[in-house]
């Protein structure tokens, strides 16, 4: 078989990036492992939190899971991205893309919509200084970015303070609606402004890749406004959220693409008028392979950087690695201490801040407030250093004013954060960060709390996750346009130096991560690689 | 050391997933004032009963 061109991965980058290829008019094939069960999550009635919580005898099922497993999971203690429904996300990764390491724990999936499918859905645009930090062409991204909102439905406020910094210029529908807590902490930072911003501090509403109302176009594909039904970390009711399994859906219709599952893609080997690409069919544990006129990886920063070095035969090589430092701290919202609380909510962020502090220079810590209900109270009360009945006292008077901030640090590349891949094929990955940046974190921290403190948010305490449990991962095949970079690098369009039929479209190619959410611009970024790479193939 | 041990969370949260105990889950939701006197009250009981807690876990552990 042999198309114009092989994407390989199927998460927000490569579902961006097939779609712009097969708008072109060019044969595509996805070649992706795709794992995906979706039976638990169809299961659950379309009823509220609350009235599941009340009503449903089957609610252990999708709460708990099927073995009943409330052990903390290294980079679940908190986060709502593997419940039960969306356990499948994980599936196999250890056995077929492990990373070995004792200072780094990624998170990867080989599931169809890769960590997509557990998005948070955070939705902010990067600006000039960002992208062009990044490698990325400032003056070329908006367009993308359009293209993108356009496709998957944003939600924004256009007159938030943070507005500015974050949304797309079009294509964005009205703000999802705030909960109780949100409110209140929202009234709150009226009411301190001023003073806020001279700390250099915004605060606004979530930008979403979430529909708020309703839209013809978006119904047509199958895609409603969200119920506020607070389930959003178990189902995706309506479909009100994007995930990339929708693209590949449609995509799936057209007559110009392929999508091949249970492929692992191993290796590539480049010629001059194409790519043959290897890859294990996990069905028959066979090897097999494609031929394409480009290959354009999107199998995110770590594994894109496996295939690479592997099929370059680059052993003991080490490219260098970005993923955001990530903290959350647990407050009490003291306005809403003792208060009701509104049962109509959904589950993702509700506000999000924006800190730039002067030791920063420029650079943005990003704050995510989350409030907490639908993850239930064990989760809570596992951490206390209570007895269980007097955790989930303290859990129920705190449950309506828990704001939990999810810290965001840019991220630079250094020596200390690298990956290699071994003779013994496996990835390798060392994650440090030298005295400056913890001492730049730690500034972060203690601004960001006096922060909190002002929006009657108190701090409970600062909770570091462990290295790569941001889910943000990038650099690993950085922008390089002279020999100064690492062994292995990329031309500013994403092309594969030293071999033009390989593009990489994923964030493997960015210099520099900053604190927002990067998936936007991962899929802005797709989009534009594809184009590039379907230059000269256009029909 | 004093966090609940796993198979306490365990029956907690067959507890918490039992749609006739929902009850016993819901946010206290009775003012500002019974709030902060009920987690004081909680918190006070937490520290007396800390040493005695401490003691019957590391002789459980030996």
């Amino acid at each position: 078989m042999r198309f114009d061109i092989v994407v390989v991965g199927s998460g927000p980058s490569g579902a961006q990036a097939a779609k712009e290829a097969v708008e072109s008019g060019l044969s595509v094939a996805m070649l992706d492992v795709g794992f995906d069960e979706p039976a638990l999550a169809a299961s659950i009635p379309e009823r509220s939190f609350s009235e599941l919580r009340r009503t449903d005898a089957g609610q252990r099922r999708y709460f708990l899971g099927s073995d009943g497993d409330t052990e903390s999971d290294v980079n679940d203690r908190i986060g709502g991205h593997f419940t039960p429904p969306r356990a499948y996300i994980k599936t196999a990764v250890a056995e077929l893309v492990p990373v070995r390491s004792s200072t780094f724990f990624p998170e990867m999936s080989l599931a169809l919509g890769g960590l997509g499918a557990g998005w948070g859905s955070g939705s902010q645009v990067f600006e000039p200084f960002e992208l062009e930090r990044a490698g990325l062409p400032a003056a070329e991204m908006g367009g993308y970015y359009d293209a993108v909102a356009r496709d998957i439905g944003i939600s924004g406020a256009r007159d938030d303070d943070t507005a500015g910094t974050s949304l797309p210029a079009s294509g964005v529908f009205a703000p999802a609606a705030i909960d109780t807590n949100a409110r209140a902490v929202f009234a709150a930072y009226g009411r301190h402004r001023d003073e806020l911003h001279r700390r250099g501090f915004r605060l606004g509403r979530a930008a979403l890749a979430m529909l708020t109302e309703r839209d013809e176009a978006f119904a047509a594909r199958g895609r409603l406004s969200n119920p506020y039904l607070d389930m959003d970390f178990y189902t995706d009711a309506r479909r009100s959220i994007y995930r990339p399994k929708y693209t590949i859906e449609e995509l799936r219709l057209r007559s110009n693409f392929t999508y091949i599952d249970r492929a692992l893609v191993e290796r590539y080997r480049a010629g001059e008028d194409g790519v043959t690409i290897g890859y294990r069919d996990l069905r028959t544990g066979a090897g097999a392979s494609v031929e394409a006129s480009r290959l354009l990886l999107a199998a995110n920063p770590l594994n894109s950087a496996r295939i690479v070095l592997r099929s370059s035969n680059a052993i003991d090589v080490k490219q260098p690695l970005l993923c955001n430092p990530y903290h959350y701290i647990p407050t009490v919202n003291l306005a809403m201490l003792g208060r009701a609380a509104d049962d109509r909510r959904h589950s993702l962020a509700q506000l999000v801040g924006s800190y730039t502090p002067e030791h920063r220079g420029g650079e943005h810590v990003f704050a995510a407030f989350f409030s907490y209900r639908s993850l239930l109270h064990f989760r809570l009360v596992r951490e206390m250093p209570l007895p269980p009945s007097l955790g989930l006292l303290v859990s129920r008077l705190l449950m309506n004013a828990l704001t939990i901030v999810g810290l965001h640090h840019p991220e630079s590349p250094s020596q200390r954060k690298w990956v290699a891949l071994r003779s013994d094929d496996e990835l390798e990955a060392g994650y440090e960060l030298d005295a400056g940046e913890r001492a730049a974190v730690a500034s972060d921290l203690s601004g960001i709390a006096g922060v909190l403190r002002r929006l009657n948010c108190m701090p409970l305490s600062v909770i570091a996750t462990p290295p790569g449990s941001s889910i943000h991962y990038a650099g690993t095949i950085p922008f390089a346009s002279d020999d100064s970079g690492p062994a292995i690098s990329c031309a500013p369009d994403g092309q594969l130096n030293a071999c033009p039929n390989v593009f990489v479209a994923d964030s493997s190619t960015w210099r520099y991560l900053p604190a927002k959410g990067p998936t936007l611009t991962m899929m802005a970024n797709a989009r534009r690689v594809a184009r590039a790479a379907a230059r000269e193939l256009r029909p | 050391m004093l966090r609940p041990s796993a198979e306490q969370m365990q029956r907690f949260s067959l507890r918490e997933t039992d749609p006739e105990q929902a009850g016993s889950f819901e946010p206290i939701a009775r003012g500002p004032v019974v709030a902060i006197l009920a987690l004081i009250g909680v918190g006070i009981v937490a520290l007396v009963a800390m040493p005695i807690r401490l003691l019957i876990v590391s002789i459980r552990r030996r």
